[in-house]
């Protein structure tokens, strides 16, 4: 018979590098596509859940993440409109959450679209965005240490592009 | 100058006249082109008879262009002009010698003692009244010689009098025009060239005039012929306007889109950890509705990778419009007033631009359909004088050879607008002066005005118009003519619907 003070119920999701991680269902249901796995699997199954596309540095990430949201409503249609997507506001948490180096960046929002964790997937998105946004092609490269591998010539051509043209 | 020259027509028709006939009868009879008779008669009476016809033709033909032509070029009028009446005063002297003074000395037998050469038993004026067919006295041939002299006295003095005036008043225009050169700072050339251009100016006004009066005419008449009239004229007008259009389109279609002009991408450039990220179109996507259309365009500037993750060339158009789809706020997408970059609310600059012709009619007029046209504008409540065309745009800044006729460079400077108009450009136009966002704007402010797909609804029933398209004045709502506009709709279901609309 369930008590107030039963043991919250645990999965184990098995990393690509092939670690095992331990770690609360509400917590991993917050992935959608955890969540679908595990209602497949049938409501006690203590298997562990493969996850080969996100590595261990990555996937503690992201349940971190997951850790600190596992209260937050599920994502609604009306979350959708365009002005939920415009809205470059990040939560202070989510903003610290996602001060890493850009490689974990990215690796974050892939995990998260691996995994079907549509905020993450939102606020992952949204930080690279404002990473870009504003910026001339100088301050962007500065901004992900990218070479100019254009010649003077491309540029001036792609910059054409954009001229109104009577044929277009 | 140009009353003494009518005034001297008939004197000088009449002194050539004169001449004529006497040289006439003089080359056909060898009798009295020399001994016994003066050899200066026959030499006086040719070159009177040539000199005569010359000047009366001239006379006649310098007429009206002696009168409109301007200083300089009136002195070549007076130098020839100044020609014949020396000829003339010569000829004229040289008559005195064997002519009569007066008719009183051809009375009696006056002609029968004048002149008479000892050892001869006829006068000249005998002698020729007798191998003339028409004046057969002696008495009448003197009086005619008289005449002639007479004449010529007046046509000398009137003549030197014309030729004097004539260089006098050049001489002086062009001093006045020289010093008002020098005050106005104008050079030589074109002080020249503006006095050229005065002669087909006055020709084009005496043609104007000369239209107003059926102008004049025709609004006098009932509004309901008036306006029939008009509607009609302007139809035809507006035919006529489309006629040059159709093989322009169908070259049109027949281009490669983007031929050569767009980036043909490479190597792909060193691979980067944004490109791998941004390489995911879902991701990119995802990316991208958190920016604003300028952004992507600048990312897509970064590096070839970058590029080829974000405008892929196999995929171009189809990324442009998923950005235009994705990119800006919603609600408030617009383009960017000079380029084709999107821009929304949030990412608009406004630049006060000044207004020109081609961006008046652009912003001012809209267009009717032919039954709206008739209905509320061909049918005015009072329209008796008023031609009900709008006169409120701007003359162009760069006036033809015609407009020029009748305004100076300066006219066409001054009656330019100098109110500023708000346009709306992107971050990339915003970093460009006022002079080159108007300058990239031009071209296709007149490409969009030609446009048979602008603007292809009627203002007032909403219809599309696929026929004759009347452009109505905004302001003063009377019909725009300039031949800047489409003067026909575009045909089809839709009338050619805008995808986008222009700032």
């Amino acid at each position: 018979m369930a008590t107030s003070t039963e043991a919250p119920k645990t999965v184990t999701l098995t990393t690509s590098d092939n670690a095992d991680i331990q770690v609360e269902r509400e917590v991993a249901e917050r992935s959608i596509l955890i969540k679908n796995l595990l209602e497949d699997l049938g409501g006690d199954s203590n298997e562990a859940i493969p996850i080969p596309n996100v590595n261990e540095a990555v996937m503690k990430k992201v349940l971190e993440w997951c850790e600190q949201h596992r209260k937050d409503p599920p994502a609604s249609q009306d979350d959708d409109s365009d002005s939920r997507k415009k809205s470059t506001d990040i939560d202070e948490w989510d903003q610290k959450f996602m001060q890493v180096d850009q490689e974990m960046l990215f690796e974050i929002i892939l995990a998260a679209n691996y995994l079907d964790i549509k905020a993450l997937l939102d606020v992952g998105c949204k930080t690279v965005a404002n990473m870009i946004k504003g910026k001339s092609p100088d301050e962007i490269r500065k901004t992900f240490n990218i070479q100019n591998d254009f010649t003077p010539e491309e540029e001036d051509q792609i910059r054409r592009e954009n001229e109104w043209a009577e044929d277009r | 100058v140009g009353v003494l020259r009518f005034a001297i027509f008939v004197p000088f028709g009449v002194y050539v006249n004169f001449a004529k006939s006497h040289w006439n009868t003089i080359k056909i009879h060898d009798l009295l082109q020399g001994a016994p008779y003066s050899p200066l008669i026959a030499k006086g009476e040719r070159l009177a008879a040539t000199w005569g016809e010359f000047g009366f033709y001239w006379n006649f033909a310098v007429w009206i262009p002696a009168i409109i032509i301007p200083a300089p070029f009136s002195l070549v009028f007076g130098i020839v002009d100044l020609a014949v009446a020396v000829m003339i005063g010569i000829l004229t002297n040289l008559q005195t010698g064997y002519a009569p003074h007066s008719r009183d000395k051809c009375a009696g037998s006056g002609p029968h003692y004048w002149q008479l050469t000892p050892g001869t038993n006829e006068s000249f004026f005998e002698a020729s009244a007798r191998l003339n067919a028409t004046k057969t006295s002696a008495g009448r041939m003197c009086k005619s010689y008289v005449e002639e002299w007479k004449y010529g006295v007046t046509l000398s003095f009137f003549y030197t009098l014309i030729a004097a005036t004539n260089i006098i008043i050049s001489v002086i225009l062009c001093v006045i025009a020289a010093r008002e050169s020098r005050r106005r700072q104008r050079s030589f050339r074109e002080w020249l060239l503006e006095a050229i251009i005065s002669f087909p100016r006055f020709i084009a006004v005496v043609l104007y005039l000369l239209w107003c009066i059926p102008v004049a005419i025709f609004r006098c008449l009932p509004i309901g012929i008036k306006s029939r009239t008009r509607y009609t004229r302007r139809i035809a007008v507006k035919t006529g306007q489309r006629l040059s259009t159709p093989h322009e389109i169908k070259l049109r279609k027949l281009r490669p889109n983007h031929p050569v002009m767009r980036y043909q991408g490479g190597d792909g450039g060193e691979p980067t950890g944004l490109a791998d990220f941004l390489g995911v179109y879902d991701i990119l996507m995802l990316v991208a509705e958190n920016l604003h259309y300028t952004d992507i365009v600048n990312l897509s500037l970064v590096s070839k990778s970058i590029r080829e993750a974000v405008l892929p060339v196999a995929d171009y158009d189809r990324r442009l419009n998923h950005f235009k789809m994705y990119t800006c706020q919603a609600r408030s997408r617009k383009q960017c007033w000079v380029c084709t970059n999107q821009i929304c609310k949030k990412c608009k600059h406004f630049r006060a631009l000044k207004q020109t012709t081609s961006y008046f009619h652009l912003d001012t007029c809209q267009p009717y359909c032919s039954s709206c046209y008739f209905t509320h504008i061909q049918l005015p409540p009072q329209p008796r004088v008023d031609p009900r065309v709008c006169r409120c745009a701007p003359p162009s800044p760069t006036p033809s050879f015609l407009q020029r006729l009748f305004h100076d460079k300066q006219y066409f400077i001054n009656a330019q607008h100098t109110k500023h108009v708000t346009r709306m450009v992107c971050r990339e136009c915003n970093r460009y002066l006022d002079s080159e966002l108007l300058e990239n704007r031009e071209k296709r402010t007149r490409a969009e005005l030609r446009n048979p797909g602008r603007e292809g609804k009627c203002v007032k029933c909403e219809k599309w118009i696929k026929g004759v398209k009347w452009w109505v004045c905004g302001n003063c709502k009377k019909e725009c003519v300039a031949r800047c506009h489409a003067p026909w709709g575009k045909k089809g279901k839709s009338g050619g619907q805008e995808t986008q609309e222009t700032v």
